[in-house]
């Protein structure tokens, strides 16, 4: 059951949206297509919602197969960036229009209505027309329209795309939420990998028409399957061979290292407590940047230059947060000492590297 | 309560209701328009403006078509009803009026589709199609005439003679007023977001449904002003109509052409009663056509 898809291909023109994708989407959860723009996670989208159909390939939903079936007798629920809503009928009157088109009786429309609106905490402003509303408000009317038909899935293309950040993350809590009440199976198209992690159940990695990794958001984050995956789902920053998240870099003062050597370490962080050390992976160099942005920290640390000649042409990018610089006694411009954590996610860095053009281009 | 107070009082509160109305209302799209002349945005740049914008209109507009009102009262109401009545002139206006109508009617679809092709449809040869639907506004309509005589004229090729005919003035006025349900809907039209009728159709309505409730609201105030605007111009058409209808009376003969005659054998006051009543009919149909697109707009 929920939604299997088998052998995808679609191209437009010489350019290949989507490659050989077969994907399966489980029953009732809430499933991420994240990836970057042009990756093709919304043609996938829409194929599943019928706006486009496949070159081949077929898609079946709930064990009956929709391939060639046009979108309105598909019976999901679509829910647009820019809300798509009906200007011209009120609030009530858009969240209506499903179930008249299904002729259900007046009464019923009525009760459902809102049931709906209530739902989605629009009940007071059922009589507004949409342009009336913000577009917090509207991005739930559009749900609360596209729910109204019981459809069998939820498909949502960048729901929350066109909201400013606050709204944008009070929706993310309350979709996660309010999919906990209903329970259909939804499948929602996001580039924000903070989003997906945040929200979704299952993470479907796409870039370039492929499918690079299916996942829990734990699964993606902790255990990447590729490279693309790795630098994908959050920051990336090189030390010396290996590429690793920046709140995997241990730093610690050069101050302290002297001061405590063979005296356990201050903040529990002595040279023996550096991972990586037996690897040859700590390197010293100096604090260049200061960024604090909230609670975090972000430093950028210039390592010192070998014989050979820089170690790395970028700087060292290290997050910590506000407490941990002040346990540390960090300031800018100190020296300091940085390896990975021991439990770190590592990469070789020359081949990551190589991957980094075409994550920019996306 | 005396006599003398209660007239001072009435003003107020009837002032006062409809500005509660509108904040009660917020600041919709459609609700402002109640309350806004209730607040004025008049400085001095704007007020200067404005007054440039009326005396300009006044000059152009206003006072020659009040003159044309004062030279149609000239011999009194008893007179112009008589030259409104007068059997060549009656049927020179229901052939203008019914021409232009039903030239609108044709236009409302017509209009419609052909915006839609330009706007929906990619095909070669469409930014062509583009630059000769403004042929009819561009061409002088004497020209038209004789354009359309050459093609529905007594050497017709394809074998229909107009001429002479009431059809001639229905052809000319659909001529000339082609563009007009064109020019409103395709910009409209290019504006309107596919998403929402894809919204439609995910909710299960079938082309005709999604036509009928999402698209046309959405076109039809645009579809109005073309409409209002195809009208009028079919109303006042003279020029084509010279050469293609022949102007045999009670026939093929226009009412503008009409006018022209009775300005002929200088009878001024005949020529500014038919233009009254025209305007007066041209207005009424501005009117219907806005209160239909509104209908149209809400009942969907």
């Amino acid at each position: 059951m929920g939604i299997e898809i088998q052998g995808l291909n679609k191209s437009y023109g010489d350019f290949a949206a989507l490659k050989d994708i077969t994907l399966s989407v489980p029953s009732g959860g809430l499933t991420a297509l994240l990836g970057p723009s042009g990756s093709g996670k919304t043609t996938l989208l829409r194929i599943l919602g019928g706006q486009e159909s496949p070159d081949t390939g077929t898609v079946q939903i709930d064990g009956q197969d929709v391939t060639v079936l046009p979108a309105q007798k598909r019976n999901i629920g679509f829910v647009f960036q820019h809300y798509a809503a009906f200007k011209h009928m009120t609030v009530a009157k858009n969240v209506a229009f499903g179930l008249e088109i299904r002729k259900v009786p007046k009464a019923q429309i009525r009760e459902r209505v809102e049931e709906l609106l209530s739902l989605v905490q629009l009940s007071q402003h059922g009589h507004k027309m949409p342009s009336q509303l913000s577009g917090g408000q509207r991005q739930r009317m559009a749900l609360a329209r596209a729910l109204a038909i019981d459809p069998s899935v939820l498909l949502l293309d960048e729901p929350f795309g066109a909201l400013d950040a606050k709204v944008r993350k009070e929706l993310r809590d309350w979709l996660r939420r309010l999919h906990d009440d209903v329970h259909v199976t939804s499948v929602f198209v996001t580039h924000d990998q903070e989003e997906a992690l945040e929200v979704a159940d299952t993470i479907v990695v796409v870039n370039e028409g492929i499918v690079e990794q299916v996942g829990t958001p734990e699964e993606i984050y902790d255990h990447p399957a590729s490279d693309f995956v790795f630098q994908f789902i959050g920051e990336t920053t090189q030390l010396g061979e290996a590429m690793l998240r920046p709140h995997d870099v241990r730093i610690v003062p050069e101050a302290q290292i002297s001061e405590a050597s063979g005296a356990g370490g201050a903040a529990g962080v002595g040279p023996s407590g550096l991972g990586g050390s037996e690897l040859g992976w700590v390197h010293s160099g100096e604090i260049t940047r200061w960024n604090r942005v909230g609670f975090e920290i972000r430093l950028e640390v210039t390592l010192d230059a070998t014989a050979q000649g820089p170690v790395q042409p970028t700087p060292v990018h290290v997050q910590l947060t506000r407490t941990e610089a002040r346990g540390l006694g960090l300031n800018p411009g100190d020296r300091v000492t940085v390896a990975p954590h021991p439990d770190a996610e590592l990469r070789p860095a020359h081949r990551a590297a190589a991957r980094e053009p075409a994550l920019v281009s996306a | 309560m005396t006599p003398t107070t209660s007239p001072s009082s009435a003003p107020d509160s009837r002032a006062s209701a409809p500005e509660q109305a509108t904040s009660r209302r917020g600041r919709g799209v459609g609700s402002g328009r109640r309350g806004r002349g209730l607040r004025t945005t008049l400085n001095l740049p704007a007020s200067a403006a404005l007054g440039v914008s009326v005396l300009w209109f006044s000059l152009l507009v206003l006072i020659p078509l009040a003159l044309v009102f004062v030279a149609a009262g000239e011999h009194g109401l008893g007179y112009m009803w008589e030259v409104l009545t007068n059997q060549q002139t009656a049927n020179a206006i229901r052939l203008t009026l019914t021409a232009a109508a039903a030239a609108t009617a044709v236009n409302i679809v017509m209009g419609t589709l052909i915006a839609w092709v330009l706007v929906r449809d990619r095909f070669p040869g469409k930014r062509l199609i583009e630059l000769l639907i403004d042929i009819p506004f561009a061409l002088p309509s004497l020209v038209a005439g004789l354009v359309l005589l050459s093609l529905y004229g007594p050497g017709s090729p394809v074998g229909i003679d107009v001429l002479g005919t009431p059809y001639s003035v229905f052809l000319a006025v659909l001529f000339v007023t082609l563009p007009f349900v064109v020019r409103t809907v395709q910009p409209v039209l290019m504006a309107m977001d596919e998403e929402v009728e894809q919204a439609a159709e995910s909710l299960g309505a079938t082309r005709a449904t999604n036509f009928r409730r999402v698209v046309l609201p959405a076109l039809a105030p645009a579809i109005a002003a073309g409409a209002t605007l195809s009208f009028a111009r079919g109303v006042g058409e003279f020029g084509a109509l010279v050469l293609l209808t022949g102007n045999r009376p009670n026939v093929s003969e226009g009412a503008p052409i009409r006018i022209q005659s009775y300005i002929e054998v200088d009878n001024t006051a005949a020529a500014a009663s038919v233009a009254v009543f025209l305007l007066l009919v041209a207005l009424s149909a501005i009117l219907v056509l806005d209160l239909i697109s509104r209908r149209v707009s809400r009942h969907a």
